[in-house]
């Protein structure tokens, strides 16, 4: 059974439409990376799963039932940490527990946090605070926050895309990791294809806004555990990755032409001509 | 035929740390021909940008020489057009008006119409013909990035210097303006230095990609040729079975810098056998 179900969903901004028509099934213990442009409203999806934001057209089921509110069976790690700056990893991380497990004992709680804390190794600063972290622990930090309090979905939108090349590239490993461990139903938003690839069972792309609809799924049949610098001879890795790019930049084609030519009728940028 | 455009010898530099001098690049060796694109890729923080800063003439090295054109580069000049991570453009400005600015400067004795017509022309040609009267806060940063590649063509520099010219795109962003530069570089086969620490971006463009070892005392690892027939395009070069096989070897050259420093003897020994066989591989 679906876990996530959108059916139709569209979603405008004024007189912007955002989302248009979005069909989308999330299975029990999925993998789905979300692929696409800055801005062309994948944040909007997940706000949109996540109960923060309702849709204009169409419904939003999780486990069934229609998404009215945010709320504990959905975690959310967004680009940026939003840690408190005045607690500690240790302090940031309980104060998610302490809220979603009111009814276990303080000796349970404590367990709990560090068994989290340790999953996305960060045991030796557990007790620093967000400002003597660097970008990648306080995004682990996050995650560990997500994680700890044991939603049935995670919802990760472009958790690493804060981040210099080599810290996401360690990053990711990491996350291929945790996510194995945890075997959690997960939506990564991401504008990396070859993040998604790397991590996910499927990628779903979304073409380029304004009005933007879902592209046709890319099954991620890769074995794992998948490693970077290898994939580069796997031709499953390869057609995957061609498909999914050649989908997302011809959709911004098309739109881009078709508005400038609503605009400016028969002009058309010689760009691919040119000697 | 000038083999050496750009002769970048034993180039070093020193900043004063907390503890003491810190030798972030030291030994940096680098000849780039008339009409090549050559990209530097290393980890954050290698100091490969610090080597474009000298070459822009923005820093100064600590050691060693710097030569354009058989001219030493002491200052920055309008000789070299440099393209940074953002474009700086004046927010009270069109589009227009500020490549025009640029244009100005370097070819005073032009009228203002045939400045309007080069700036309009580069604009154009980076696909914003119907952008060219709105200022930068109506641009995605997409866009405002296309207008800082024509500002930089426009402006008809002898090199180009580019320091991670789209690192603050999104990644596909990144591609789509990764195709303009192509097609601008295209028309004149401006001698070019890019840095960037994406190994797609650095194989479609370049001509050759020289890795940056891990700091401190970086310097050149390795330099790798890359075959591709010209003009290009994204889907034959990577449809090409070189391909991933050279994406491969630079993913893993940077994977083995990542963290550990070499041993100082054993990398000036590795250096100079490198630099001999660099030369072997460097077009004449």
């Amino acid at each position: 059974m679906a876990i996530v179900e959108l059916k139709a969903v569209s979603k405008r901004y004024g007189e912007t439409d955002v989302l248009r028509d979005i069909d989308l099934e999330i299975e029990q213990g999925e993998f789905v990376a979300l692929v696409g442009y800055s801005g062309a409203g994948k944040t909007t999806l997940v706000s949109l799963i996540a109960g923060l934001i309702k849709p204009d057209a169409g419904t939003v089921m999780f486990r069934g039932k229609p998404v009215t509110a945010p709320g504990p069976d959905r975690g959310v790690v967004f680009q940026t940490y939003s840690l408190l700056p005045w607690l500690t990893v240790t302090e940031n991380v309980a104060l998610a527990v302490d809220q979603v497990f009111s009814d276990r004992s303080a000796e349970q709680r404590r367990a709990h946090v560090e068994r989290y804390i340790a999953m996305v190794n960060l045991t030796t600063a557990r007790d620093k605070k967000p400002g003597q972290l660097s970008g990648g622990m306080r995004q682990r930090v996050a995650l560990a926050r997500a994680l700890a309090m044991e939603p049935e979905l995670l919802l990760l939108d472009e958790p690493l895309s804060a981040l210099d090349a080599l810290t996401r590239a360690k990053l990711q490993s990491e996350l291929a990791r945790i996510c194995r461990v945890s075997g959690k139903t997960i939506l990564l938003v991401t504008n990396d294809v070859d993040e998604g690839i790397l991590l996910a069972d499927r990628i779903v792309p979304l073409e380029a806004g304004p009005a933007a609809s879902l592209g046709p799924c890319v099954a991620v049949d890769i074995p794992r555990p998948r490693e970077r610098t290898a994939l580069n001879h796997d031709e499953r890795f390869k057609a995957i990755r061609g498909e999914v790019i050649d989908y997302l930049l011809s959709s911004a084609h098309d739109k881009r032409t078709r508005n400038r030519s609503s605009l400016v009728a028969g002009v058309v940028p010689s760009l691919d001509t040119t000697p | 035929m000038i083999a050496k455009f750009l002769e970048i010898s034993q180039i070093a530099k020193t900043f004063d740390g907390v503890n003491g001098p810190q030798v972030v690049v030291e030994d940096f060796n680098l000849n780039v021909a008339r009409g090549e694109f050559v990209s530097i890729i290393g980890h954050s923080g290698c100091g490969k940008s610090t080597v474009l800063s000298m070459v822009a003439g923005l820093t100064a090295s600590s050691a060693g020489a710097i030569v354009l054109a058989g001219k030493a580069i002491s200052e920055p000049g309008p000789d070299r057009g440099v393209v940074f991570q953002a474009p700086n453009l004046f927010p009270w400005m069109t589009a227009l008006e500020n490549v025009v600015l640029g244009v100005e400067q370097v070819q005073p004795q032009k009228s203002h119409k045939e400045h309007a017509a080069i700036a309009s022309h580069y604009l154009e040609l980076v696909g914003l013909a119907d952008s060219l009267h709105k200022k930068p806060a109506a641009l995605s940063s997409g866009m405002r990035q296309r207008v800082g590649l024509a500002r930089a063509f426009a402006l008809s520099p002898q090199m180009l210097l580019l320091d991670e010219p789209f690192g603050m795109l999104d990644s596909l962003t990144r591609l789509e303006l990764q195709d303009v530069l192509i097609s601008l570089w295209r028309q004149d086969r401006k001698t070019a230095l890019m840095v960037t620490h994406d190994v797609d971006e650095a194989l479609f463009l370049s001509d050759r990609v020289v890795m940056m070892t891990q700091g401190p005392r970086a310097h050149v690892g390795e330099i790798l040729a890359i075959p591709f027939e010209r003009p290009r395009t994204r889907k034959v070069v990577v449809e090409d079975a070189r391909y991933y096989p050279l994406r491969e070897r630079i993913m893993g050259f940077l994977e083995s810098q990542e963290g550990h420093a070499v041993p100082e003897a054993v990398a000036q020994t590795t250096t100079r056998a490198l630099t001999e066989s660099n030369r072997a591989i460097t077009p004449a």
